[in-house]
């Protein structure tokens, strides 16, 4: 192993010499692939990965494209039933919607601190009915203006609804335990719930929804803040 | 004709009467064989006809002079018109060798063209395939045989009571199989012919089919017989018949439409018991005038090439990925080496199984993932040579995104390897790592110190579209950080898992439907940048 390599790599397992051949040419990556392919019938025990095939630092991006952010198109629903209850729609390429609280939120803007999160509106629990298999059977299909949960905030609460007809996939239990990550991380790990709309409700859906432009412009958010 | 030595040892340990009164039915010399149990070489010797073997046994001392005075010669030749159809076989056991010598040939050209051996021959001709080395032949014969067979046991359990030989009940257990006798009198002929052995496990296969327009007595028969039985039957006799082989689908595709499959005939032959069935049937059965059609198709069983793959483009996905009819990606590793490989076979098509996948973004390096290709109804096999030439064709593509190792024929019990491989084995990758505060030491050491990890993952919201919603349960083996020169916030950490491990949720969270995450971990928020799968910890070579 040559020097420049970290003390942390005495991990487990066997040892991945990054380093192998040590100079930054041209053709290294040339070099390597010819390497690992002359390895044939007995399996290397040392796997040669040229550090050329990694970004160099000043090469990397400030920061990735957040997951929630490249792989999902932001929109957001302003006034859901009542005034300043907004919310967001996040929709995955795959046609999935992950419903939250937007941070202008009614419950963000009272004095009162967020104390629990209850999803036992409607007939049954929404946290009960699980949706089974790849087919989702047993899953609840609800309307726009369905209730998904309940927002509690001492005395008061909040109706967080579908925003979109679809089926109810999944809840984020993790709230009944823990609501204070509808604060500290609404757009991640505080989600409300997984919807999946069928593409027709969906495109009826969707131009009532705001892009994140018309969202800020509506509710006053700086255009370069980046933090919602 | 002269008389084949085995013959010659052979007709004196037959019971001359029976052979004489199955001539005279115009049963084939191959089907006599079959009804005395005969089970030795004769079969493929070439055979004179039975007029010679008629008049041989008749002056033959063995013969009684009393029974032959019951025979005028008048009548002798009258019932011998030489070459006449079986009544049993329906001319299957006659018909096997392409006729030899210019005598047969002008009295029968026309006649014997139709013969097994040029049929499988020309089979060999119009679809192409090479033989090499080993054959696999089925062989599939009309349903009427069955029924004549009985009709003719009956018979001759009436007419020889003092016979030992038809003393059994159930003529299936008592006379050689058509199927058999046909392998018997064709193999050898057909070896030489192909120059090739055969071998049941062969993946080039011969089918060979024997089908009859059929005559109406016996369609009488089957037609009342068919009636017997409701749909439900017939429909699960389809579903037999084509789990019975590939000889057997290509003759269902033929097959007339009376109820005449295999087992509704075999189903309703068992329904009766001799007196019965002569009953209803006439014994012996009727003479027919033309002898069974001779169909044959080659085919070969998939044949597997494998190796190791490496996928050095983040533009290129495992498999062709089409939506609406845009492709996603440059190309795909599927296609890249099979289209290289598939000429090489000349086969239909080809599938691609490797033991697991990456996603379109993610680089396969290392190692390399171990794949096979399954040619379907391959024509030829390529040598050894020919198969390191396809791997240099793959290898020396100017685009470079994917290249193989160790290219090579594998047998059909890799798939269950690659299924294997997917679900079992683990693997090893290099992701590039951020965090949204700069990365520490104590980082490293906390992610290294963490072995066996075991983590929960919901079945990440990018998939959850088409797979089940499940909470699993996956192992983290161990974790290996290193640091990217000259960046605060980036690091490669190097882990090994379980298979089936979403890597990219592990690192970014996934809404934290995955946790712990590495987020989690480090009490910060982390993404991940790029990912490499590294090895599969799979022995492929």
């Amino acid at each position: 192993m040559k020097a420049g390599e970290s003390a942390v790599m005495g991990g487990g397992g066997p040892a991945v010499n990054l380093k192998e051949g040590g100079e930054r040419k041209e053709d290294g990556m040339e070099v390597e692939l010819t390497d690992a392919l002359a390895i044939d019938s007995s399996r290397p025990s040392h796997v040669p990965i040229s550090l050329d095939l990694y970004p160099a630092a000043h090469e990397l991006p400030p920061r990735p494209p957040p997951a929630n952010e490249c792989n999902y198109t932001h929109y957001y629903a302003i006034d859901v039933g009542k005034p300043f209850h907004d919310q967001y729609v996040f929709r995955h390429h795959n046609g999935l919607c992950v419903i939250g609280l937007a941070s202008t939120h009614a419950a963000f803007m009272i004095d009162t601190e967020i104390t629990g999160v209850d999803y036992n509106v409607g007939k049954t629990s929404r946290a009960e009915i699980k949706a089974v298999g790849k087919r989702k059977k047993n899953a609840q299909v609800l309307e726009g203006n369905s209730a998904l949960c309940k927002v509690m905030a001492g005395e008061t609460f909040f109706l967080v609804r579908c925003c979109v007809r679809g089926t109810l996939l999944e809840v984020n239990e993790r709230l009944i335990k823990e609501p204070h990550l509808l604060v500290q991380r609404p757009d991640t790990e505080g989600y409300v719930a997984i919807m999946m709309p069928r593409p027709e409700d969906w495109k009826k859906a969707q131009p009532t929804f705001l892009t994140p432009e018309q969202y800020k412009e509506r509710r006053g958010i700086p255009a370069i803040s980046d933090k919602l | 004709m002269g008389f084949p030595d085995a013959l010659q040892e052979l007709l004196p340990r037959l019971p001359v009467d029976v052979v004489l009164e199955l001539l005279r039915q115009e049963v084939c010399l191959r089907c006599i064989f079959r009804f005395l149990n005969v089970r030795d070489a004769v079969y493929s010797v070439d055979l004179p006809t039975t007029a010679e073997v008629y008049s041989k046994l008749l002056t033959s001392r063995n013969y009684r002079e009393e029974d032959h005075k019951r025979f005028k010669s008048s009548e002798l030749d009258r019932s011998l018109p030489g070459e006449a159809t079986c009544l049993v076989c329906l001319g299957v056991l006659q018909h096997l060798h392409p006729a030899v010598g210019a005598e047969s040939q002008a009295d029968g050209a026309h006649k014997y063209e139709n013969n097994a051996i040029s049929c499988i021959l020309k089979a060999f001709r119009d679809r192409g395939h090479s033989v090499e080395g080993t054959f696999c032949l089925e062989v599939s014969v009309t349903a009427l045989v069955l029924l004549r067979e009985r009709g003719l046991w009956c018979f001759l359990k009436d007419h020889f009571k003092e016979e030992a030989l038809f003393s059994g009940e159930d003529v299936n257990d008592h006379i050689v199989s058509i199927k058999e006798a046909v392998k018997w009198s064709l193999l050898e002929g057909l070896e030489n012919s192909l120059s090739a052995k055969f071998d049941a496990t062969a993946t080039l296969r011969i089918a060979l089919v024997f089908k009859h327009p059929g005559c109406p007595a016996d369609a009488k028969f089957l037609t009342a017989a068919s009636a017997g039985g409701d749909s439900k039957r017939k429909r699960h006799g389809q579903q037999e018949s084509e789990s019975q082989g590939f000889a057997a689908v290509v003759a269902a595709r033929g097959v007339s439409e009376a109820g005449e499959t295999l087992a509704a005939v075999q189903r309703c032959l068992a329904s009766m018991n001799n007196e019965l069935f002569m009953e209803s049937y006439q014994c012996p059965p009727s003479k027919v005038n033309s002898p069974c059609e001779i169909t044959a198709v080659t085919w070969r069983n998939p044949v597997f090439v494998g190796g190791r793959y490496l996928k050095y483009s983040r533009n290129v996905s495992q498999s062709r990925w089409v939506i609406e009819e845009e492709r996603m990606g440059e190309a795909s590793v599927q296609e890249i080496i099979g289209d290289v490989v598939m000429p090489y076979y000349n086969a239909d098509t080809y599938k691609f199984h490797a033991a697991g996948r990456e996603d379109i973004d993610v680089r396969m390096l290392g190692t390399g993932r171990p794949f096979i290709i399954e040619l379907l109804n391959a024509r030829r096999i390529p040598s050894a040579e020919e198969i390191q030439k396809a791997e240099l064709d793959i290898n020396g593509q100017k685009e470079g995104w994917v290249k193989v190792k160790g290219l090579r024929r594998v047998g059909v019990e890799v798939c269950s390897l690659m299924r294997q491989g997917e679900i079992e084995k683990q693997k090893e990758y290099v992701a590039v790592v951020w965090l949204d505060r700069p990365v520490t030491q104590a980082d490293f050491e906390r992610l290294s110190n963490l072995k066996e990890l075991e983590i929960q993952q919901k079945t990440p919201v990018r998939v959850l579209h088409r797979r089940s919603p499940l909470i699993r349960p996956r192992t983290i083996h161990w974790m290996r950080c290193e640091p990217l020169k000259g960046s605060d916030n980036y690091f490669l950490l190097h882990l090994c898992t379980q298979a089936g491990t979403y890597i990219k949720e592990f690192v970014h969270g996934d809404l934290g439907r995955t946790y712990p995450n590495v987020g989690s971990l480090l009490g910060c928020a982390a993404d991940i940048l790029q990912l490499d799968v590294v090895d599969v910890k799979m022995e492929f070579e």
